[in-house]
């Protein structure tokens, strides 16, 4: 009896540290910029949208700067499609957000909507009355801000009758702090990208292909500006405010409670930033989710709960992350 | 001799009339202002925005039955910084609530909303954000972007006629980006260049326009064959769910912002909807009209909103100046009527935030 009471409390005092450890021999990679990743996506799998800056061509087959290749459906989402009409006795789950939602760095099947995705069928047997089957979709867009993914979700992802939707983690706001001339519209961060038409689209790639040059990247059509050097982020963040997210997922929120859509929330992570004004420009993010999804009542997983050793690759962080927001999805009231 | 001074002066009367006719044009081009056609006074008063397609720019000049603007694009005076004892209302809605038949901002129905109430010792500001051929979805955008942010204790929601244009054009898409398109404001034409002959100049650039010129639904719209064919079929397989969805989600998104919300059918003169129509596309107003008034009413219905019926009640004819904008006295006939339903139903409690 005694040794099992110390057993288990030699268990409980390791279960409280370990997290705490900082394990060398696991060592958390550097954070790769957001931005440096979002630099990278090829302008032709995307197209000019005239409500949310851009969006991702349906259909088409994105290479990702993590080497990988992501898989986007008919419907403009990543993986497999959802089917078209909401089977009866389905929970159907759609995940929305940025480029860590969307899995900028990781393959098809370890995204973590897949990753859920992969935890609801290896529990589950067959669907019941009283334990319906899981549809997961992801619509996630690389380097959405909460304007862009408020505005998709009510102006086109929420015609797919989600169940409950899973909103992460919005992190890309953070690059709006960043840049210097704050707009509350963001327009100091997004400029228009013109729509050229089929035809010059097809022109510019052929010339692209023939001449084996680089294609030309997103960002060139779409980002205004981009943070600059220490002190001019560190004016960005004096001057900008959290008004325009909070509305934006205050937006968000009251759309999906009014058609009794179920909402969780993935706050985002501030380790492993570039620097010390990025943290607190992520940190600002987090602290204003917090305030209004708490006062909405409604759920949130921390990423800032995947522990260090899970850090080491985006893949393993999915897998880690994917647990905590199954959880929170089970104990929804349904 | 005689010949020959008559000659003399005849060449130099030509010689000199030509030379005061060249000078004139070279005065003419150097000092007069470029000729603002029509379309280019809406070039000038709309500018694109990445999340709304077009805004009306920021302190954007009054011109005939537009302005004057303010610093967020909406028609009238500067805001005032919020105050906690005085009501805010904010329309949202395209032309017919902008009102782009009133000569003057006082005219337009929002502004006579806002002295009706005052007259009844009601403390209150209303603020004009309709958007000329704004659909239900920029509305809806707008709502988020700019409307919400004012923190409006009421928000009245008048619209139906601009969404039935996206419904008969071809490879309907439900966030109407197959209607709406990216677009950068069209240059304005240079001066023309005073060349040999600065009066053949002159008369080209009064018969030529040196640029194109377009309105703002040819800038902002996605061009297509304009042939019956094609928008018949647009038509036969377009429905009013996007337009539904889109009010209702102005709805749940006013209410859980703490702002009540009134909703108002579009008012229309059915009997002058051919005016300016092809007759196909009048075939369209008339069937799409009374289908996005059923759709407000099935809003209304469906999240216990109150509703303004003006298909029910309609504007008396004279009130309009077309088959949905409204003359002076049709605006006065549609603030009447707000007004009326702003007592009527108790819309004046602010609710707790």
């Amino acid at each position: 009896m005694f040794r099992t009471t110390v057993r288990v409390a030699a268990m409980m005092i390791a279960a409280a540290i370990v997290p705490f450890h900082n394990d060398h021999s696991l060592q958390a990679q550097p954070k790769r910029s957001a931005l440096d990743a979002f630099a990278l996506l090829n302008a032709d799998a995307f197209e000019p949208h005239p409500y949310f800056v851009y969006t991702i061509r349906s259909g088409y087959n994105l290479p990702l700067p993590g080497g990988s290749t992501a898989t986007i459906n008919a419907l403009g989402g990543r993986g497999r499609a959802l089917t078209p009409k909401h089977a009866p006795r389905t929970r159907r789950i759609l995940f929305i957000g940025g480029s860590n939602v969307f899995g900028l760095m990781v393959a098809d099947g370890e995204t973590l909507a897949s990753q859920v995705e992969a935890r609801f069928a290896a529990a589950e047997s067959k669907p019941t009355e009283s334990r319906p089957a899981w549809e997961i979709g992801s619509f996630a867009v690389p380097g959405y801000t909460s304007h862009e993914v408020a505005s998709a979700f009510s102006l086109k992802w929420i015609d797919y009758e989600p169940d409950a939707i899973v909103v992460g983690d919005l992190d890309a706001d953070a690059f709006a702090y960043l840049t210097e001339g704050y707009r509350n519209d963001y327009g100091h961060l997004w400029k228009m990208w013109i729509d050229e038409g089929d035809e010059m689209k097809s022109k510019r790639s052929a010339v692209n292909a023939a001449k084996q040059a680089h294609p030309l990247a997103l960002a060139e059509f779409v980002l205004a500006a981009v943070p600059g050097d220490e002190a001019s982020r560190k004016r960005a963040l004096e001057q900008s405010n959290t008004q325009s997210f909070e509305t934006n997922i205050k937006f968000l929120a009251d759309v999906a409670a009014g058609r009794k859509i179920r909402t969780l929330f993935i706050l985002p992570d501030s380790r492993h930033r570039s620097d010390g004004i990025e943290i607190r420009a992520v940190k600002r993010i987090r602290e204003a989710a917090a305030r209004i999804f708490i006062s909405k009542n409604i759920r949130l997983v921390d990423s800032e709960n995947v522990p260090e050793r899970n850090l080491s690759s985006s893949a393993s962080r999915n897998e880690f992350l994917s647990g905590m927001v199954a959880d929170q999805l089970t104990r929804m009231n349904w | 001799m005689g010949i020959l001074k008559k000659l003399f002066a005849v060449a130099f009367g030509t010689i000199a009339g030509f030379a005061l006719v060249e000078g004139g044009a070279r005065v003419w081009i150097r000092i007069a202002p470029p000729k603002i056609l029509k379309n280019q006074e809406e070039t000038v008063l709309y500018q694109p925005h990445h999340h709304l397609s077009y805004e009306i720019a920021p302190n954007a000049p009054s011109m005939l039955m537009r302005g004057p603007h303010n610093s967020l694009g909406f028609r009238g005076p500067e805001l005032e910084a919020r105050k906690s004892d005085v009501f805010r209302i904010i329309c949202i809605g395209g032309s017919t609530t902008y009102g782009t038949r009133n000569v003057n901002e006082s005219e337009c129905w929002p502004r006579i909303l806002e002295s009706m109430l005052s007259a009844r010792g009601i403390a209150v500001e209303v603020i004009n954000a309709g958007v000329p051929a704004y659909t239900s979805a920029e509305c809806l955008q707008l709502l988020r972007e700019k409307a919400l942010p004012l923190d409006p204790d009421l928000v009245i929601l008048y619209m139906g006629a601009n969404d039935i244009m996206p419904r008969f054009a071809p490879d309907f898409r439900s966030d109407y980006s197959h209607y709406r398109r990216t677009w950068k404001k069209p240059e304005m034409p240079a001066p023309p260049e005073p060349g040999p002959l600065a009066i053949v100049n002159l008369m080209k650039t009064r018969t030529e326009p040196r640029a194109p010129v377009k309105a703002l639904r040819a800038m902002t719209s996605k061009p297509y064959r304009e042939v019956p064919e094609v928008e018949r079929a647009a038509w036969a397989r377009s429905n009013t769910l996007t337009f539904q969805r889109n009010m209702r989600t102005m709805v749940d998104a006013c209410r859980g912002a703490g702002s009540s919300v009134l909703l108002a059918t579009q008012s229309y003169a059915a009997s002058r909807i051919v005016e300016g129509f092809g007759e196909l596309r009048a075939q369209f107003f008339r069937e799409g009209l009374p289908q996005n008034s059923a759709v407000v009413r099935e809003v209304a219905r469906q999240t216990n909103a109150p509703l303004i019926d003006f298909e029910k009640d309609p504007i008396p004819l004279q009130g309009f100046d077309d088959y949905v904008h409204h003359n002076a006295f049709g605006s006065h006939a549609v603030a009447a009527a707000v007004s009326r339903a702003i007592i009527e139903k108790s819309l004046l409690q602010r609710r707790p935030r």
